[in-house]
């Protein structure tokens, strides 16, 4: 582990392009993550096409910048706007902006910003310590357990994502089965490309991300219309003072692991990180009567929570190919146009990058303390660039972006065509992340039962009953049993007849 | 109303779609070697357990519109989810319009042109009294993304046909 964090290190120290990628990687992601629709994913999702131009090391330290800074990125709308950013800073809003509202919004912003560095940097940490040992535990695995880890992340996003959980699965079913458009990759029979040559690849992933999430976006924010909104955005950070850090350090710490450990369940990500180191933060408080109205703790709580799950995240992925989130499920598709498998494997045949990763990650969330601490102003005003302007600026950057990735313009229409399925999906309510994550594992989790079932002499039961799968397929359970007790317990309580009411409705 | 019964024919037509396309499943061509693990095995898991989900879901949806008849006032979440603001289908589909339009002439005009039209048409669907930004922001913006791709990235960029790939050619 040292020699390669060493070469990983040198590779870093002789090329000064790395940190200049890291540099304009964190500023982007601040920047897509401030304004509100953007999002940290479709701001990693719009690079993607651009890491063509660098090496792989280079283009992963790209994505992984955009995604730390856009996870604190996301704050600073929640706490100027009262519009989060991304979905993972809508917790931080409950506290952000009252605190805003009385005249702290650079005391508002500072507490997010210290907070997301020590979430980030926790995160990262873990990840560094955590993914190696976990990859090698993964290279015992065969097909058998990766089904069932497959399994577990479709579950895990349908039941633990919030919402409605048939709707969970209904997305990841349909993500599932885009996945199928292709050959079979075991007997090479072309499956539901319906005469069409160009499906016969099956369905370009790079296009069908950046059309769901930017594309749909544009689609859908032209739709709505402007909205007017309170916006501060006269402000200065101001990191808290040590006495005010110090009074923050166990919401801190506790809301740091919370959200690692999320980050690190596949399909779950920052938001719900955020939402459970909040409710945490309330249960432990010793002044709990002031969450909601300003509160230190409620600022703190949600941002190292997310930025501790963009590291978290990071685990599953690298160590054993799962994306954690919607955004890591995007960042495979940086990975696979240079050739390079997300897996066990990475770690043994591309160390270097995996390390640098590492090394990117820990770097980004300091310089994102520096360029929060400096430039909070600066990404104020971008909240006021007209949307009339950007949104079709995004939609020629997609366009050519996906052209450019193989000169295709079918690859153009694909990007469209998933457009249009993202704002249906999010139209009908269906959580677009479940959808992608279903693409994601889909190949991964037919091969696997295929081959395991070859293996166990076609027997699931001897298939399942494997100590590691078994245990995987049991989490599946009890994770989707969750999120059917999860639902029972949303329900609203059935009104008490009144009486009082009938005549009016007579 | 209008809203639900557009979420339950959507659930209708994917319940359908996926039955049809379980049957597509079993209309794949048969491999002898691996007859117990063959190409509509997983096809056929996907689509039966979306065309169950989807039938669920509908279910649902039906008794929700049979218990809640129209006419009854909705719940806060139910207004939400049907909220559309004024002009909100002519905006969607002056986009989508726009955004096709912007695909075919991509291909036929070349995208130093079809870019600039494009950007100057999608910036007046929004309010935005600036129209002074509206004008320079479209041949700004794309003369920079042309520099970017072909000069800095050395990606190409469509050039369109007949003398637009002329043009195009001459110029980057």
């Amino acid at each position: 582990m040292l020699d390669a964090f060493i070469s990983a290190a040198g590779y870093m120290l002789g090329n000064p392009m790395s940190f200049l990628l890291i540099i304009f990687s964190v500023i982007w992601g601040i920047m897509f993550g401030a304004v509100p629709g953007l999002t940290g994913i479709v701001g990693v999702a719009l690079l993607i096409p651009f890491t063509f131009a660098f090496d792989p090391t280079q283009g992963m330290l790209l994505l992984g910048g955009v995604y730390v800074g856009s996870t604190f990125g996301g704050s600073i709308s929640a706490i100027l706007f009262n519009t989060p950013g991304s979905p993972e800073a809508a917790c931080t809003s409950l506290d952000g902006y009252p605190m805003a509202k009385r005249g702290e919004a650079g005391k508002a912003l500072g507490i997010a910003l210290a907070a997301s560095a020590v979430g980030g940097i926790f995160g990262t940490l873990v990840l560094m310590f955590a993914a190696p040992p976990l990859a090698r535990l993964a290279l015992e695995f065969g097909p058998a357990e990766y089904f069932a880890l497959a399994v577990l992340g479709i579950t895990a996003i349908a039941s633990i994502g919030g919402g409605s959980l048939i709707k969970g699965l209904i997305a990841g079913l349909l993500g599932l089965a885009v996945a199928l458009i292709g050959l079979d990759p075991l007997t090479g029979v072309a499956r539901f490309t319906f005469g069409n040559m160009m499906l016969l690849t099956g369905v370009s992933f790079i296009a069908a991300i950046i059309g769901i999430f930017a594309l749909a976006e544009v689609l859908q924010r032209f739709a709505d219309g402007l909205h007017k909104a309170e916006a501060i955005t006269e402000v200065s950070t101001k990191l808290p003072s040590w006495a005010e850090f110090i009074a923050t350090k166990a919401t801190l710490l506790r809301s740091s692991i919370i959200g690692t450990i999320i980050g690190a369940l596949p399909g779950v990500g920052a938001t719900t990180a955020a939402f459970i180191s909040y409710s945490e933060a309330f249960r432990w408080s010793k002044r709990p009567e002031l969450f909601g109205k300003g509160s230190a703790e409620g600022i703190a709580a949600p941002e190292s929570g997310n930025n501790a799950a963009v590291g978290g995240s990071m685990i599953p992925l690298l160590a054993l190919g799962i994306p954690g989130s919607a955004t890591t499920a995007v960042m495979i598709g940086g990975l696979t146009i240079h050739g390079i498998v997300p897996g066990p494997m990475l770690m043994q045949n591309n160390s270097d990058l995996v390390y640098s990763v590492f090394i990117g990650m820990f770097l980004a969330n300091v310089l994102m303390l520096v360029f929060g601490l400096r430039a909070a102003r600066l990404f104020a005003l971008v909240l006021k660039a007209p949307y009339p302007l950007v949104g079709p600026a995004i939609v020629v950057l997609c366009m050519t972006g996906v052209f450019a990735l193989n000169n295709n313009v079918s690859d153009v229409a694909v990007m469209l065509v998933f457009g249009g399925v993202g704002f249906l999906l999010k139209s009908l309510g269906l959580p677009v992340a479940s959808f992608i994550i279903g693409l994601v594992l889909g190949p991964i989790a037919e091969v696997s039962l295929r081959q395991g079932l070859i293996l166990a002499d076609y027997d699931f039961v001897a298939m399942a009953t494997r100590p590691i799968a078994g245990t995987l397929l049991l989490l599946s359970v009890l994770s989707l049993a969750y999120g059917v007790w999860g639902q029972l317990r949303r329900r609203p309580p059935q009104d008490p007849p009144n009486p009082q009411a009938e005549p009016e409705r007579a | 109303m209008l809203h639900k019964l557009f979420e339950v024919a959507a659930f209708a037509a994917m319940t359908i779609a996926s039955v049809a396309l379980w049957f597509s499943a079993d209309a794949l061509p048969v491999s002898k070697r691996y007859a117990q693990v063959d190409a509509d095995l997983w096809p056929k898991m996907v689509f039966g357990a979306l065309a169950i989900c989807c039938a669920v879901h509908l279910a649902q949806k039906v008794a929700g519109l049979i218990a809640a008849p129209s006419g009854m006032p909705l719940s806060e979440d139910e207004k939400l989810e049907a909220y559309r603001p004024e002009g909100y289908h002519l905006r969607l589909a002056l986009t989508g319009g726009l955004v096709v339009g912007y695909f075919f002439a991509l291909q036929y005009i070349g995208f130093l042109l079809a870019t600039v039209i494009f950007l100057w048409a999608g910036a007046w669907i929004l309010p935005f009294k600036n129209t002074a930004a509206k004008l320079t922001f479209a041949p700004v913006f794309t003369v920079l993304l042309a520099v970017l791709f072909s000069y800095g990235l050395q990606l190409s960029l469509p050039r369109g046909t007949g003398v637009f790939y002329d043009l195009s050619q001459a110029l980057f």
